[in-house]
């Protein structure tokens, strides 16, 4: 396994794809904590089949990875469109736009009638609440640490896109969170900072 | 655009789970066990505001048990107190609690494992009156005890009572809703709670007491009784006005249900003081109502399987309903002949329901296959051994189970059998016995879903062991089952040899 842990992203790949699965499990290890975090704030059931589609997805495709800068942007880009996929599938609507639908809306569940009980649940809902397309930006940028260029690749929009939905994504969060001091950002506060310190909160 | 640090997982139990559950589909590998304190997490029994709950094995005791993992914001000590208390409660409808604890700083609470379902589940059931109105009697008996022993529930809904194979209700969750304020004190009004069942002092964030409970009791016993919820209204302020103006929904039912609606009315009373004194007296007001006026009707017994479908998880959940196991009122009078079947026949019936269960409980679904090969003649049995065919993914006995039925239905109900037979199964499995089960996989995939299709597709793909192979079975049976038992089914594919 040490050895394991120097090989890159990239040679474990292509071990795994020539059939050793040992390399298969150490990519696996690496990357599960942040696939699994993408589910798990989107959906409530089935995150092991997710999970388990975006790492047999990236078996499948491996022509797309030479594309991609790294192993982690391609797995995020695998999982983007197993979501897409699994809602599509889901509401039985191909045409769904992600620029327009929320978490929220697609999975109307009974804990939307809860309230939300701690200021993780509430950032939480806030975020269910945005575009997906926009929560996507958030989390990945804010939460996983992915740079501009690299969520270009994963949401497959030109990098001013990519600005200027996040820059969106912040006032919606601002307005809903608005109501919750603890969370909510203090009049005039630089919205990037702001981000910044909400993503230590989650 | 500066990126910024990690989020940690939400869960690290789920989260541990999930990965040792993944991992073991994805490299076809043992499914490494995950703990809690002592406690071997088997299996995600689902999830709620407060937390998730798994079952999980006890070695110390050698049993299973149910464990309660609250979030990690929970305030522990709130939450422990509450459970503890519920602990030292002993009553047939409260949920008994054994232990709690801590785990890396989330509380848990270790309770009875309830093999059945929850009320809500119960419900989906098509149910006498009588028979729910005995269910409610129960669960307010439970809540009464928690009364008397100075809890208070705060989150009184179908959800939160658990039904026991043996059809005994028992209520859980005492207290949890309110102890769950995160730990930095930070609630809204209202606190937690499903709006839907809350009183309405509980809706502005007033003072919440047994008066509360007692209102939500009522909400749930004229849902379960009617159907719908006794107020329209989907945000509080609409369903505070509705409550406020006393506006219950007409509903349209039969007149033995009348008088335990008129009964219920008073306890959805808006001022908590023009409530019942205490749920002693509510439930009395609803048991004197019910004893007189409803007839008790001879059932029969197979009247739950052959209405509806043939899914091993219909078959399953007859066999641990109560009814598999009571022996039927015997028909009053002539004109009941009809209904249900002849009283040796039930008798028969029973027996070989309750050989069943043992079997099916244990897991043993293919001796339960082979068991029933030889005595299954009515419908009811035959489904039982589909069902058991199923579970064991046995396409040998599927395909003999499947033609006891058609012989047996000799044609009546023509349509019932595509669904489960209609397969070129003849045809794959020749060229899965000739070894070519690519061809076998390519046959099947290139036919309408089918369950027997799918047995014979998960058996290849166990022995094939292609991770793009498994993803078309899970694919194939997606299109075929609900999404929550596709995922145990992809599960179980792994496990096959
Ligand atoms: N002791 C138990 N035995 C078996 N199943 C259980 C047990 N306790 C809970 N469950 C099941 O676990 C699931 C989650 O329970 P949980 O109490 O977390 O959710 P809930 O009741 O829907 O919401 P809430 O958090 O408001 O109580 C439910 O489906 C319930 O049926
Ligand atoms: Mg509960």
């Amino acid at each position: 396994m040490s050895e394991r842990a120097a090989q890159s992203d990239a040679s474990l790949f292509e071990a795994w794809r020539a059939g050793d699965a040992s390399a298969g499990e150490a990519l696996f290890e690496r990357h599960f904590d942040a696939i699994y975090r993408f589910f798990d704030a989107k959906i409530r059931a089935d995150v092991a089949d997710l999970v388990q589609r975006t790492f047999l997805g990236c078996v499948e495709s491996r022509e797309r990875f030479r594309g991609a800068s790294s192993f982690r942007v391609f797995l995020f880009a695998i999982a983007r469109h197993e979501l897409y996929q699994y809602f599509r599938a889901k509401r039985r609507d191909a045409a769904l736009d992600f620029g327009v639908s929320s978490i929220a809306d697609l999975t109307p569940s009974p804990s939307t009638l809860a309230r939300a009980r701690s200021e993780r649940e509430c950032l939480q809902q806030a975020l269910r609440a945005l575009p997906l397309e926009q929560q996507l930006a958030v989390e990945l940028h804010y939460w996983e640490g992915l740079s501009g260029p690299e969520l270009a690749a994963i949401l497959e929009v030109p990098e001013g896109t990519v600005r200027s939905r996040l820059r969106r994504a912040l006032e919606g969060l601002r307005d809903r969170l608005a109501q919750t001091p603890p969370l909510g950002a203090p009049p005039g506060a630089d919205l990037e900072a702001w981000a910044r310190a909400l993503a230590t909160r989650v | 655009m500066t990126p910024t640090g990690r989020a940690h997982p939400p869960d690290p139990v789920e989260s541990a789970r999930v990965r040792e559950e993944t991992r073991a589909r994805l490299f076809g590998q043992p499914v490494r066990r995950v703990f809690v304190d002592r406690f071997q997490v088997l299996r995600r029994l689902g999830s709620g505001a407060t937390g998730v709950v798994y079952s999980a094995y006890d070695p110390r005791l050698d049993r299973e048990v149910a464990i309660k993992v609250l979030g990690a914001g929970a305030s522990a000590d709130a939450v422990l107190a509450e459970a503890r208390a519920q602990a030292r409660l002993s009553h047939p409808n409260v949920l008994s609690v054994f232990e709690v604890g801590h785990a890396e700083g989330a509380p848990f609470i270790v309770s009875e494992l309830v093999r059945g379902g929850s009320l809500r589940g119960w419900l989906a059931v098509r149910r006498r009156a009588v028979e729910i109105l005995h269910m409610l009697l129960a669960i307010g008996r439970g809540l009464a005890a928690g009364h008397a022993a100075g809890l208070v529930h705060r989150d009184i809904k179908p959800e939160n009572v658990l039904v026991r194979a043996d059809g005994r209700p028992l209520l859980c969750d005492f207290g949890l809703a309110r102890s769950t304020a995160s730990a930095d004190g930070w609630t809204e009004p209202g606190g937690a709670g499903t709006l839907r069942y809350m009183a309405p002092e509980q809706i502005i964030g007033a003072a919440v007491g047994p008066a509360s409970d007692q209102f939500s009791f009522a909400v749930m016993a004229f849902e379960s009784l009617t159907g719908s919820l006794p107020f329209e209204g989907d945000r509080d302020a609409d369903l505070l006005s509705s409550i406020r103006a006393g506006r219950i929904r007409g509903v349209a039912v039969a007149p033995e249900v009348r008088p335990a609606l008129a009964v219920l009315r008073r306890a959805l009373a808006d001022d908590p003081g023009a409530r019942y004194p205490g749920m002693g007296s509510l439930l009395a007001a609803l048991s004197s109502g019910a004893a007189r006026r409803w007839p008790r009707r001879a059932l029969a017994v197979v009247a739950a399987l052959t209405a509806g479908a043939l899914g091993a998880g219909v078959v399953l959940a007859y066999l641990e309903s109560p009814r598999a196991r009571e022996r039927p009122p015997a028909p009053s009078s002539a004109s009941h002949a009809s209904v249900s079947a002849a009283p040796e026949a039930e008798d028969q019936e029973a027996t070989l329901a309750r050989e069943t269960l043992a079997f099916t409980r244990a897991g043993r679904f293919d001796d339960c296959a082979t068991f029933l090969s030889t005595r299954a003649k009515t419908d009811a049995m035959i489904a039982t051994w589909i069902g058991c065919a199923r579970g064991a993914h046995d396409p040998a006995h599927l395909e003999a189970a499947c033609a006891a039925w058609n012989s047996a239905s000799r044609g009546q109900t023509p349509d019932r059998t595509p669904e489960l037979c209609g397969v070129p199964l003849p045809a794959a499995r020749q060229r899965y016995r000739d070894g070519d089960l690519r061809g076998c996989v390519e046959l099947i995939l290139a036919h309408p879903p089918t369950s027997m299709g799918f047995v014979q597709l998960s058996r290849c793909a166990s022995e094939l062991r292609d991770p793009v192979i498994y993803r078309r079975v899970c694919q194939y049976s997606e299109s075929m089952k609900p999404l929550a038992e596709r995922t145990a089914r992809c599960g179980r594919i792994v496990e096959l040899r």
